[in-house]
């Protein structure tokens, strides 16, 4: 068999991936049970002042 | 050392050492350091004064945003309010324009009452109060020295937090685990109490005085806490648990949210009543005199304590741990456990904790019974665009497929944003049960509709002013913005609750769509119940005015087989559901009704090649920096009719390669009310996508001219959502060359962006003109492609731009010169 050029074609789909993450999938029901870091980046791509209140350290074993 | 390693920004101040409940459980009487006895009682004003200026002088040093101080104790009410407010008062007074102050007090609850709330609330303290369950389990251990129970006294102190009035101050309960208790009935009777959030505690223990276990198995309180997460799971996490929320945050890359659990550094330091240095008090299980640092408010400043080795051992994560520890596949979540917890004689803190079995099976627990999008999601699918249609973005166009892309990362994003609007009203302390319990309804509507009607459910989240209603409600509960509304006739109250209830507005919207029978309360909003979507009843003039009402106004939504019935108060309306979806419905009203009412449909503008919303209902259309128009009249909209139909027509034929993007995402056409100079305004929001707000201008040629020009601003503002086109924290200022000013590095990419598609609409149009009328329009031409190559340039010098950003502002470029 001969050498032939490799087989690209102009048909491949080149795709600039984002920073959104696709939460099509994720069911109405799971929203409110998905982890606050995921929540909270589509939020930090819209309001990015509004992080949780908790943030920046370990906080105190308390209820306060 | 010139510069102190630690930064301290939380301090738990101890402002009374003696406590008026005798818990067999308390780690400050009951473990082995007994330093309390040699304690004052309360803190003297000289140990007040001097703590106000150690932690002020510390914030300040490090530049702190915030200090976050917990009042503690033993049990710290009973300093007296006359002490308390001079402690208060003096914290406040000397962070004063140094950082903010963030002031707790955490509580037996037993002497709280309306005079210490009044305190707490002029002074926002919020308040955090110990519980252990029902009354069997709180009996257990929280009994006064004579063995009553204090059970009663505590409940009444978190329904006085729980009353609107102090709803506020309410910041959540703190149960310590005893496995006797059955965990449901323990959880149920906390999650009945409606903290914002709990705090389940481990029994502090150490390897050398381990923790009471009753079985035989290793990890009991394991077994104990996952039959609570199981259930709080199911129930859809309607409470904070910071114990499982943390768990959940760090297997998902996220904070560690409670120092027990994670690797995050822990900036805590302790002021005992005598102005005593402790490192965190929980130590005090492990030896006496362990949290010891042998320093005072009036000899040292919080800096040097920031460099006592037992608070730098608590800034290094992994490296701190041991070997069994660091080698750990739960490490991330579980960080070794809270630090007192893993002292044993001889090795020190150098060990696992001695929950370790307990803190591995409850973390594999949560892993393994996650729902499987949620374990998911760090490497969960990001949305991509196809490197042509983002080329083609890039130069300024973009055709139906690039904005179907932008269409469904914006559904993407809205589900995003819903999901953390219901979690954050969930557990906010200002969100009252009433409206909790509307959300929770509201929320299993369209988790229904979700999976039964996902198509109907879709079309309703397709509106563009969703987002606009999710940012204004995630401001509020995040960020503290208060509820705004800029047109004139968002006169009524808008608050919070009136906000969140909008989400039950959306379920209904969605439940009308697919004739899903259900019954929801929704918000009466600038007296109107309003469905997006679909319209809004306007209601007529009402005897209780908005100036003597206490509450919003709600109402009631009714979807029944083949109709929906409004009613507010004792009025009544009914709308068949074909008209109502088919934008034709009339408002039938019940006879006997006290107030008049009159359904104000949304009216669609059609043409060949576009169908748009003429969006003039909409309680969230005030998200543009213009004023929104009030309902038009039917000539109005058959004036917006004709003049769209005649735009879209020079649309097509002079701009063709801009009317596919326009035809596929253009959704909403918003009318502003005529600016008094009688100019051109137009506008577009990123929290609106799909929607161009205009003044009607004066001529077709002008609507198509401002129809390019915004949704420009449309296309770009999804792209944005997308991806990092430039350096956010970059605020230097542009010089923009079109008269606007200097701007930041996004508004002038959004102007430029804009811009692009107003130098080509004036090179169609010379291209399509004749005589004087080409002239002019290939001055404009000219003027408009200066201005945009000029701002081009601004932004490729400008080194705010990301390599994907400078690679988009270059299509730009290519563009303009072409």
């Amino acid at each position: 068999m001969g050498w032939r050029a490799m087989q690209t074609t102009d048909s491949i789909r080149v795709d600039v991936p984002s920073k959104l993450a696709d939460l099509r999938p994720v069911a109405f029901k799971e929203l409110p049970g998905m982890a606050s870091v995921t929540l909270d980046k589509a939020v930090q791509r819209v309001l990015p002042g509004a992080s949780p209140a908790q943030s920046g350290g370990a906080f105190f074993n308390s209820s306060v | 050392m010139d510069r102190p390693l630690v930064s301290l920004s939380q301090i738990v101040l101890k402002v009374h050492s003696r406590c008026d409940l005798a818990c067999d459980h308390c780690y400050v009487y009951e473990a082995a350091d007994q330093s309390w006895r040699s304690r004052p009682g309360t803190l003297s004003d000289e140990v007040i004064a001097q703590t106000a200026q150690r932690i002020a002088e510390h914030a300040s040093s490090h530049g702190l945003p915030a200090v976050q101080v917990i009042l503690h104790g033993g049990e710290p009410l009973l300093a007296g309010r006359a002490r308390l407010r001079r402690l208060i008062t003096a914290l406040h007074s000397a962070l004063r324009g140094v950082c903010d102050l963030d002031l707790r007090i955490h509580t037996n609850g037993v002497l709280l009452n309306d005079d210490f709330c009044e305190l707490f609330a002029e002074h926002g303290v919020r308040v955090g109060i110990s519980i252990d369950g029902d009354k069997s389990a709180n009996d257990r251990h929280r009994r006064y020295a004579d063995g009553r129970s204090s059970f009663d006294k505590v409940v009444r102190a978190i329904r006085l937090l729980s009353t609107d009035r102090f709803r506020d101050l309410y910041a959540g309960l703190l149960c310590t685990i005893d496995t006797a208790n059955d965990p449901l009935v323990v959880y149920e009777s906390l999650r009945d109490l409606q903290p914002p959030r709990i705090d389940f505690l481990l029994p502090h223990a150490t390897w050398d005085s381990p923790p009471f276990r009753t079985r035989a198995t290793k990890a009991e309180y394991a077994d104990w806490l996952a039959i609570i997460f199981d259930r709080w799971l199911a129930e859809g996490r309607p409470i904070q648990i910071r114990t499982f929320d943390s768990i959940i945050s760090t297997l998902h890359g996220g904070e560690n949210l409670t120092e027990a659990l994670g690797l995050g550094p822990v900036g805590l330091a302790v002021i005992e009543t005598d102005g005593t240095y402790e490192q965190v008090d929980s130590l005090k299980v492990a030896f006496d005199g362990a949290p010891e640092t042998g320093m005072n408010v009036f000899d040292h400043s919080l800096d040097l304590v920031g460099q006592h080795p037992g608070v730098i051992a608590r800034q290094q994560g992994i490296a701190g741990l041991c070997q069994t520890c660091q080698e750990c596949p739960v490490v991330g979540s579980c960080g070794g456990g809270l630090y007192s917890h893993r002292y044993r004689k001889g090795s020190g803190f150098a060990n696992p904790s001695v929950y370790c079995a307990d803190l591995l099976a409850l973390i594999s627990h949560v892993s393994s019974h996650l729902p499987a999008e949620t374990t998911a999601a760090p490497g969960r699918p990001t949305h991509v665009i196809q490197r042509q249609d983002f080329q083609a973005l890039a130069s300024g166009l973009g055709g139906a497929t690039a904005i179907t892309s932008l269409m469904e990362a914006e559904r993407s994003l809205l589900r995003g944003l819903m999901g953390a609007v219901y979690q954050s009203a969930l557990s906010a302390p200002s969100v009252v049960a009433t409206v909790r319990t509307e959300l929770q309804v509201a929320w299993s509507v369209l988790s229904t509709l979700d999976l039964e009607q996902p198509e109907a459910l879709d079309i309703t989240l397709a509106h563009p002013y969703l987002r606009a209603w999710a940012v204004r409600c995630l401001e509020q509960l995040r960020l503290d913005v208060p509820s705004r509304g800029a047109a004139e006739e968002f006169c009524g109250p808008r608050d919070l609750s009136a906000d969140l209830g909008h989400l039950s507005a959306i379920a209904a919207a969605g439940a009308i769509r697919s004739r899903m029978g259900t019954c929801l309360t929704v918000p009466v909003v600038n007296s109107a119940v309003h469905l997006p979507t679909l319209g809004r009843l306007k209601l007529g003039s009402d005897e209780g005015a908005w100036a003597t009402r206490h509450e919003p106004e709600k109402a009631r939504v009714s979807v029944i087989t083949n109709a929906a019935i409004i009613r507010v108060g004792d009025s009544c309306w009914t709308l068949d559901l074909p008209g109502l979806v088919a934008g034709e419905s009339c408002a039938t009203a019940v006879p006997g009704n006290t107030r008049c009412g009159e359904w104000q449909a949304v009216r669609m503008l059609r043409g060949s090649g576009f169908c748009v919303a003429l969006e003039d209902t909409d309680p969230y259309r005030d998200c543009h920096q213009w004023r929104p128009a009030p309902r038009l009249t039917d000539d109005e909209v058959a004036l917006w009719q004709r003049e769209l139909q005649a735009a879209w027509q020079e649309i097509e034929r002079e701009h063709a390669e801009y009317a596919p993007a326009l035809a596929a995402g253009l959704t909403a056409l918003t009318p502003l009310a005529a600016p008094p100079d009688g100019r051109d305004v137009s506008a577009a929001s990123r929290n609106a996508f799909g929607a161009v707000a205009i003044a009607r201008p004066a001529d077709p040629a002008g609507l198509a001219r401002l129809l390019m020009l915004d949704f420009q601003r449309v296309k770009l503002g999804a792209l944005f959502d997308l991806y990092d086109l430039y350096d956010p924290a970059d605020d230097r200022l542009f010089h923009a060359p079109w008269g606007e000013g200097k701007q930041q590095v996004e508004g002038l990419l959004q102007s430029t962006y804009a811009y692009l598609a107003v130098t080509q609409f004036w090179r169609a149009r010379q291209q399509f003109s004749d005589g004087p009328a080409a002239e002019s329009a290939g001055q404009h031409f000219l003027r408009w492609r200066s201005d945009a190559a000029k701002a081009v340039e601004t932004l490729l010098d400008s080194g705010a731009l990301t390599p994907l950003g400078t690679s988009f502002v270059r299509q730009m470029r290519h563009s303009v010169e072409v």
